[in-house]
């Protein structure tokens, strides 16, 4: 059992089940957030829709995913077929990580065999949302469009419609809504609907309970399904209607429960008081500047948060206190916070912002396009989720710990100073790099003397040889500390790189289109 | 793109990380029968001299410190050298609560004792209290290092039977490797005389003298097994001739073969010179006021290091460490460096570095607190492998062990402190957390290590002890005198002997 509760715990978990789904398919889930009853009341009837299967639609994405290995080339191409949900202005709803790295995405009603183009109009990969848009009239004609109900009531039957068949038939198959979780980057409510058929699961199907559309699948595990509700797909259409987009926003800090007496005693807090610790603030997130370390939360937009860190939601149950910031607000909102520091109450406000990924120490996903950059046969790579998978599966065993350990302990980090952490790949064996055949995966600390904390950093060091050499230097503790290249070597080098490996000198692969 | 094994190019003397988590596969012998290869004929001498030494073993629980795991039994071979005294391997006697030795002559058993154990070399001695069990027996004479290409054969117990067995090959390699009991490397030699579990601690024989001690191989290949060389086990006899064993030197620090042309211009090294580069040196090691990184470490004692860092040893080529691991503590080394562009002899006596001391459990009684039903324990590779923590836990820890050594500032009597476990109780109730947690702060005050962590309770004046843990700033506490009044109760109910052993 996790003891320890936080947002980006919750979020950690579920970018597991990203990675799952848009690598191989397979299945995750997100990890548990803090237990929560069975939600106890419903919120006001929704509209109707008459039959939602017939707002579900199939799409057919082709894509190829990068191979962060050796990031020049194109990944192995992939076909998918998702479901999606038609919803007004012709637009079609996705949910999951099912299109990342996409290239071309056409949608068919099911069981017809006509095909037309779909254009990705956003795809929020904090959220795994996706919106796309159906120019061609003739597509909508017999497709009805679903109306987004808000959150539905648990524990009741719900089904799941599934594209079978590459799209050409439509499956449903039934499950329960057992209890709702706060999980993933964005801290959306999931349901989680139990006693499904594994086998007729796939990313983005349509959950309805009684003709009405209740939520789109996220992840699968075990029999389990979480969906996102149909609450935050109205959410992130609207956004999506409106631009800009503003997406989502979380409150970025991480915390812990304050259930130990001697604890309480210890902060000044009385028995009934409640509360939730903070550990750490990301200096990147919507918290920092408002929140810090020790503080205690009392409550979060007028609602009070129980010592465990959840209160009761009226639909739900007991629900993490991250929903409070990130359930239907925006970055730019305002979340007003009670919070006792250094022994005194005081008011705060948290102004949601716009998690930073790319700006992470260690982002999620690789920099899109691949970037990477070579010189001299020395191939350079950010630090990203995504390279680290290169280690196969095991790889958080795998992965030297120099490499693991900016993700492990700093990936929601970073600053001006050290934006990003660089490492040297590999070696392509060349005249230039003699010597150097047998190294690689070294976390960079310098190239000429010259802080590296980014592919930028990179190339304008080794615009700047010193003394007719380059010289790139590592962290401590990885064995190989300093390596020397002849300056006019590496330069002749980047043509027989390009005839014998067929390497550019930097990454500019296709980019995913949005 | 092949991913390299960057470790593969840097060689240390010992420090470098442990080679099972790496997940290698490999397994420490003891022997079995192999091809008859009659080169070297069995002599009745050498085989009355070599007796099955049999273990009833008992180790540390490393989860619950202040036990001992089931007894097992194990059985491994030793053989008779002067002195009256059995050699074999560490592994075989590790954790033994009992060890018999048994000739070959259908004769009973006799009880023995340890007198002498080093994980880091994979040696122990151990003395029979019958004197005239051995009575008859002519001890074995240890001899050189064997040339590659010539024949050897091995005496042990390996399993399959019960009689002695012996099994002949040739000495295919010479180099540097693991040795798995312990955290370095030492000089090994490579067989293809047929090595098998039991075979451990088994002499090596050629010409009558003992070239070697078997004592592990590679599993899943074929025909690789590896025996101790008789330089290594000499240094370890030597060692003790005054009764006080100090071990082998360390020499901290990694260097990178010099096969880059562009670095070799670099540095300014002549055509005609030789060596390696240094890349790191551990901080706060003596060696630091000798080299520094960045030297071309060119010749020890004389003795020239090749471009990729090999020495001529005998007829053999093997890594230049080898030359530092065969002094004694305290004994001048000298090397020949090349510092900004010309050429410089440093001293240093060898010594031993002491964070690898620390590292190095295994000899001594797990170190533990328990204080409150949350039990401390120093971060150790035995504990890491034995609760393999994962995601940020691991990193903490890992750090600790693998990196903090490299780099500044120099943590000669510093170690991570974990709490590892909670016994429920009412003075730690509310205590909620996933373990394993470093200990940073205790009311405040930085952790510097275990013993420090226990004074800093005992002697604390607290109404409530706070404990701050990382990663990520977690913050525990619990009520002093709780805690105090608790502690009888705690160590009676979970069965703990003493709430500590520091």
């Amino acid at each position: 059992m996790t003891r320890v509760c936080s947002v980006w715990a919750a979020c950690i978990a579920v970018a597991a089940a990203q990675s799952a789904c848009v690598r191989a398919k397979t299945t995750s889930a997100p990890a548990p957030a803090p237990a929560i009853a069975l939600p106890v009341a419903s919120p006001a009837a929704p509209p109707a829709l008459v039959d939602s299967s017939r707002a579900v639609v199939v799409i057919q994405a082709d894509g190829a995913d990068v191979d962060w290995s050796a990031p020049w080339g194109s990944g192995k191409p992939w076909t998918r077929t998702l479901t999606g949900l038609a919803i007004e202005g012709r637009r079609i709803l996705v949910s999951g990580w099912g299109l990342r790295n996409h290239r071309h995405v056409e949608v068919q009603k099911p069981g017809a065999i006509a095909r037309v183009p779909a254009r990705v109009l956003l795809f929020d990969v904090d959220a795994g949302l996706a919106m796309l848009v159906v120019d061609d009239p003739g597509f909508w004609d017999g497709v009805e469009l679903a109306s987004l109900s808000p959150a539905l009531p648990a524990p009741r039957p719900v089904k799941l419609w599934h594209a079978a068949a590459e799209g050409m038939r439509l499956e449903s198959s039934e499950g329960v809504v057992s209890r709702f979780e706060v999980s993933g980057r964005c801290d959306f409510v999931h349901m989680k609907i139990s006693q499904v058929d594994a086998q007729r699961v796939g990313v983005s199907d349509v959950v309805s309970v009684d003709g009405r559309v209740a939520g789109l699948v996220m992840s699968w595990s075990n029999g389990e399904v979480y969906a996102i509700g149909s609450r935050t797909l109205a959410d992130f259409a609207t956004d999506v209607s409106h631009p800009p987009y503003r997406g989502c926003a979380t409150a970025d800090f991480m915390g812990q429960k304050l259930s130990n007496p001697a604890l309480r005693a210890s902060l000044g807090l009385g028995p009934d008081d409640g509360g939730w610790l903070v550990s750490e603030v990301s200096p990147l997130g919507s918290s920092s500047g408002s929140l810090e370390t020790g503080d205690v939360i009392l409550s979060v937009g007028g609602t009070k948060i129980d010592s465990d860190g959840t209160y009761a939601d009226p639909g739900a149950g007991r629900l993490s206190y991250a929903s409070l910031f990130s359930q239907g607000h925006h970055p730019g909102d305002a979340i007003a916070v009670e919070l006792v520091r250094h022994g005194e109450r005081q008011r705060a406000s948290v102004v949601l912002k716009r998690w930073p990924g790319e700006q992470t120490l260690v982002p999620w996903f690789g920099p899109d396009p691949p970037g990477y950059t070579v010189r001299g046969g020395l191939v350079f790579q950010r630090l990203s989720h995504e390279y680290l998978l290169t280690f196969g599966k095991d790889w958080e065993n795998k992965a030297p710990s120099r490499i693991l350990e900016p993700y492990e302990l700093e990936r929601w980090s970073s600053s001006s100073e050290r934006p990003g952490v660089i490492v040297l790949s590999g070696v392509l064996p060349v005249a230039a790099t003699l010597g150097y055949e047998h190294i690689g995966s070294l976390v960079v600390d310098r190239v000429n003397g010259q802080p590296a904390r980014s592919l930028d950093d990179v190339r304008a060091a080794f615009a700047r040889p010193t003394g007719g050499f380059h010289v790139v230097t590592f962290l401590p503790g990885q064995g190989v500390a300093r390596i020397v290249l002849d300056a006019k070597e590496t330069k002749d080098a980047d043509a027989s790189i390009r005839e014998k490996y067929h390497v550019e000198e930097e990454g500019v692969g296709p980019a995913t289109p949005h | 793109m092949v991913r390299p094994d960057s470790r593969g190019l840097a060689t240390t003397g010992r420090g470098l990380f442990p080679w099972w988590l790496a997940g290698l596969a490999w397994i420490a012998v003891l022997l079995s029968a192999g091809r008859a290869i009659a080169l070297d004929p069995p002599d009745q001498d050498v085989r009355s001299a070599v007796l099955r030494v049999e273990v009833s073993r008992a180790g540390h629980d490393w989860t619950a410190p202040w036990k001992l795991l089931p007894p097992e039994s194990a059985s491994g071979t030793g053989f008779l050298i002067d002195g009256d005294r059995l050699l074999t391997n560490a592994h075989v006697v590790r954790d033994a609560q009992q060890v018999t030795v048994k000739k070959n002559d259908g004769s009973a058993p006799a009880i023995a004792t340890v007198e002498a154990v080093d994980d880091d070399c994979d040696l122990a001695l151990l003395r029979v209290a019958n004197r005239s069990f051995l009575r008859g027996l002519r001890p074995l004479r240890v001899g050189d290092l064997p040339q590659i290409g010539s024949s050897v054969v091995t005496y042990g117990y390996p399993l399959g039977g019960l009689e002695l067995s012996t099994t002949a090959g040739v000495v295919s390699r010479i180099e540097q490797r693991a040795y798995l009991e312990g955290l370095s490397k030492h000089l090994v030699v490579q067989t293809d005389a047929a090595l098998n579990p039991g075979n451990s601690g088994g002499p090596v024989v050629q010409r009558g003298l003992v070239v070697g001690v078997a004592f592990q191989v590679i599993t899943g290949a074929q025909s690789i097994g590896f025996f101790i060389p008789a330089p290594i086990v000499r240094h370890f006899l030597d060692d003790f001739t005054d009764g006080h064993y100090t071990g082998f030197p360390d020499l901290p620090v990694r260097v990178l073969p010099l096969s880059s042309p562009a670095y070799r211009r670099e540095r300014k090294l002549p055509d005609d010179r030789s060596g390696v580069v240094v890349q790191e040196i551990a901080a706060g090691s003596d060696l630091g006021a000798a080299i520094e990184p960045g030297d071309v470490l060119m010749a020890v004692d004389g003795q020239r290091v090749a471009d990729d860092g090999t020495c001529q040893i005998g007829a053999a080529r093997a890594p230049f460490f080898h030359l530092v691991d065969m002094k004694s503590l305290g004994q001048r080394v000298r090397f020949d460096v090349w510092r900004a562009g010309r050429p410089l002899n440093v001293e240093w006596r060898a010594s031993q570095f002491p964070p690898w001391n620390r590292l190095r459990q295994s000899r001594s009684k797990p170190r533990y607190f328990v204080y409150a039903g949350l039990l401390f324990v120093p971060a150790t590779i035995e504990y890491f492998s034995a609760m393999h923590p994962v995601g940020a836990r691991r990193a903490a820890i890992l750090h600790d062990l693998a990196f903090r050594s490299w780099e500044p500032p120099p943590a000669i009597d510093r170690e991570a402190v974990l709490l590892a476990h909670i016994f429920s109780n009412p003075a730690n109730a509310g205590v909620d957390l996933s373990v394993p947690f470093v200990v940073e702060r205790v009311n405040g005050q930085p952790v510097r290590n275990l013993a420090d962590l226990a004074r800093l309770l005992e002697e604390s004046h607290q109404k409530q002890d706070v404990f701050e843990l990382g990663p990520f700033h977690h913050i525990e506490a619990v009520d002093h005198e709780q805690a105090l009044s608790a502690r009888a109760s705690i160590l009676a109910t979970y069965g703990i002997g003493n709430d500590k052993s520091l």
